[in-house]
């Protein structure tokens, strides 16, 4: 990127990383242009008005311009651009500890760095502004083509809101973890300071807090239940609610496994006396919720990339300043 | 007393906990607008020294004092010069020199800088440093710390990839910003005869300690080289003696007229360093320009 105005730190950021810059934009806008085409193409396609109308779906077509052919793509397109998303903070992160910081280490240009009159700790948040600058841009147009692609297939299968994969990349949670990531590369870069170590293990940090806030963050916002009478119908949640666990109640109050009934008689509605149940339970968080959890999630990544950065900027001070 | 440029009183540096002491104890000044041979073997801490002062690392025991402040204090006064000569392999020449300015705002002499790359010609400024021979690298290299106008320049073995005549075309030139701008260099070299015509500051570090520190003439004024008859040399310092059939030739501290079919002769600057290393158990010695103030 020629960036004729940038000045300083600034310039020698991002003249150093010139190309990787370049393959960023040129794959932001490669994604970009597949996903809103995708969408656009569902959107454009002549019998879109019959296939969402299930009274005419004999007029919907299977030609390969169709919006049958269409509406697959769109799937296709939200499952590999979840994964791709799920990967970017990874990618960001290894970037950062590697090119970025490390291999100045490692080759030595460092000395060449920190000695001119620039102040090492400007040098160095540069190069964390110049990455979090890029980041951001990128995350948040991805995650807007994604959500345009999404939309038409939100709910299908495995393209559910709370899906792994899909709730990052259709909210601010996917920004806060590109930031974050750009952080942990500061941390990782400076402390590991040659390059491929140092990209593997940012990336690995990286993708362990993903996964581990992943897999806590349905806990964050309290389950809302739903009981019912029993014997009778199972009970009927609105079809985007995200159903985290069900079951029966029992007479003093107790809740029994869904499969409790079928583990004795092999037949769910029939269960026997002496397991005393009264009623059915559903846990499940409402759709109102995915927007609850995407903020709580986004305020506890972006407090951990502001510790992560914090403690990068004082480390570097401490070591160079 | 004139102005210190690098003032180091009990320095010492340790890699690791208790790892290998690359310098230790090490007391002694050099004065503003000096040329300055930092001498020694391979591995005896003068790369270490001129990274402590470079600021690049931090002293495990003692101070360092450099223009008067601390190595950080005194980063946009002073310029760097690693032994690698690192620089940015993607960038071009011009962009290198670019680089310069933009991390030297409101010192950067463009100038200066070019001159130094394009003397001697043949060095294209859109040239990749990829594509560079050694020697052309230690040209940009230099000329990027000649840009900032530095009042202190520290250069670490700056001319070991360079050929004679442009080794000649560098020093000349370093020279005359020394001359020019009063500015002081500490140049280290383990190649000792290069440094006596140009230097007219000595300091020999050996096993991480200094050996000799002071003005060129006055060290070289501080020994005699004797040849003579096989025999004790009583009264004097002996720095190291050498004896060839019935021959003695030694070199002592002092210059006091000895008698006794002695002949006596000055040593070079090389002789004298020579001596030095050959006999680590001679004292040290620094004149008193030299000394830190107590």
């Amino acid at each position: 990127m020629s960036a004729p105005t940038a000045r300083g730190t600034t310039w020698v950021t991002l003249r150093q990383h010139r190309t990787a810059l370049w393959a960023a934009l040129f794959l932001l806008i490669a994604a970009s242009v597949v996903m809103t085409g995708v969408r656009w193409w569902e959107a454009a396609a002549s019998d879109r008005a019959f296939c969402l109308d299930v009274t005419q779906s004999e007029r919907c077509g299977t030609g390969p311009w169709g919006h049958a052919s269409a509406m697959e793509m769109l799937r296709l397109t939200g499952m590999y651009g979840s994964v791709a998303l799920l990967l970017l903070p990874l990618v960001a992160a290894a970037f950062v500890a590697g090119p970025l910081i490390a291999r100045e280490f490692q080759s030595g240009t460092w000395r060449l760095a920190l000695t001119q009159s620039v102040t090492p700790v400007r040098w160095f948040t540069t190069k964390l502004a110049v990455a979090a600058v890029v980041v951001l841009c990128g995350t948040v147009a991805l995650v807007l083509a994604y959500r345009a692609a999404w939309d038409p297939v939100a709910g299908t299968h495995d393209l559910g809101w709370p899906d792994r994969g899909v709730f990052e990349a259709t909210g601010p949670v996917l920004v806060a973890y590109g930031l974050l990531a750009v952080a942990v590369g500061g941390l990782v870069g400076q402390w590991i300071r040659r390059t491929l170590p140092a990209m593997s293990a940012a990336g690995l940090v990286t993708g362990t807090v993903m996964l581990v806030l992943g897999s806590l963050r349905w806990q964050w916002i309290p389950v809302k239940t739903l009981t019912g009478p029993f014997p009778s119908d199972p009970l009927r949640l609105a079809p985007e609610a995200f159903l985290t666990e069900s079951g029966f109640l029992t007479a003093d109050g107790g809740r029994l496994p869904h499969d409790a009934c079928w583990q004795r008689t092999h037949d769910l509605g029939d269960c026997p006396a002496d397991l005393n149940i009264t009623g059915r339970f559903a846990d499940y968080h409402p759709y109102a919720h995915y927007w609850q959890t995407q903020l709580v999630e986004t305020g506890i990544v972006l407090a951990l990339a502001a510790v992560a950065a914090y403690a990068a900027i004082r480390i570097f001070r401490r070591r160079h300043a | 007393m004139t102005a210190t440029a690098i003032e180091a009183t009990g320095l010492g540096l340790a890699y690791g906990k208790r790892g290998r002491r690359a310098l230790h104890d090490c007391s002694f000044r050099i004065p503003a607008g000096r040329v300055c041979a930092l001498a020694g073997p391979n591995g005896a801490g003068k790369s270490t020294l001129l990274a402590l002062a470079a600021g690049l690392l931090r002293p495990t025991e003692g101070a360092l004092r450099v223009l008067g402040g601390t190595p950080s204090d005194a980063r946009a006064r002073s310029a760097y010069v690693a032994q690698d000569k690192p620089l940015y392999p993607q960038l071009t020449v011009r962009e290198t020199l670019r680089v310069g300015r933009e991390l030297n705002p409101g010192r950067w002499d463009a100038t200066a800088a070019e001159r130094i790359v394009e003397e001697g010609g043949g060095l294209d400024p859109r040239a990749r440093i990829r594509s560079l021979s050694g020697g052309q690298r230690t040209r940009v290299a230099l000329a990027l710390a000649l840009g900032k106008r530095p009042g202190l320049m520290l250069l670490d073995e700056p001319m070991a990839d360079l050929d004679p005549l442009a080794r000649h075309r560098l020093m000349a030139a370093l020279m005359t910003e020394a001359a020019d701008h009063g500015t002081t260099i500490v140049i280290s070299s383990h190649i000792l005869s290069e440094l006596e015509t140009t230097c007219d500051y000595v300091l020999l570090v050996d096993g991480g300690r200094v050996r000799l520190a002071g003005e060129t003439e006055d060290l070289i004024a501080a020994h005699t080289l004797l040849t003579g008859p096989v025999a004790d040399l009583p009264g004097h310092t002996v720095v190291e003696s050498r004896t060839t059939g019935r021959q003695l030739t030694a070199l002592v501290r002092g210059s006091r007229a000895i008698g006794g079919g002695w002949r006596t002769a000055r040593p070079s600057l090389e002789e004298l360093l020579m001596a030095h290393l050959r006999s680590p158990d001679a004292p040290p010695l620094l004149t008193p320009g030299a000394e830190v103030a107590a």
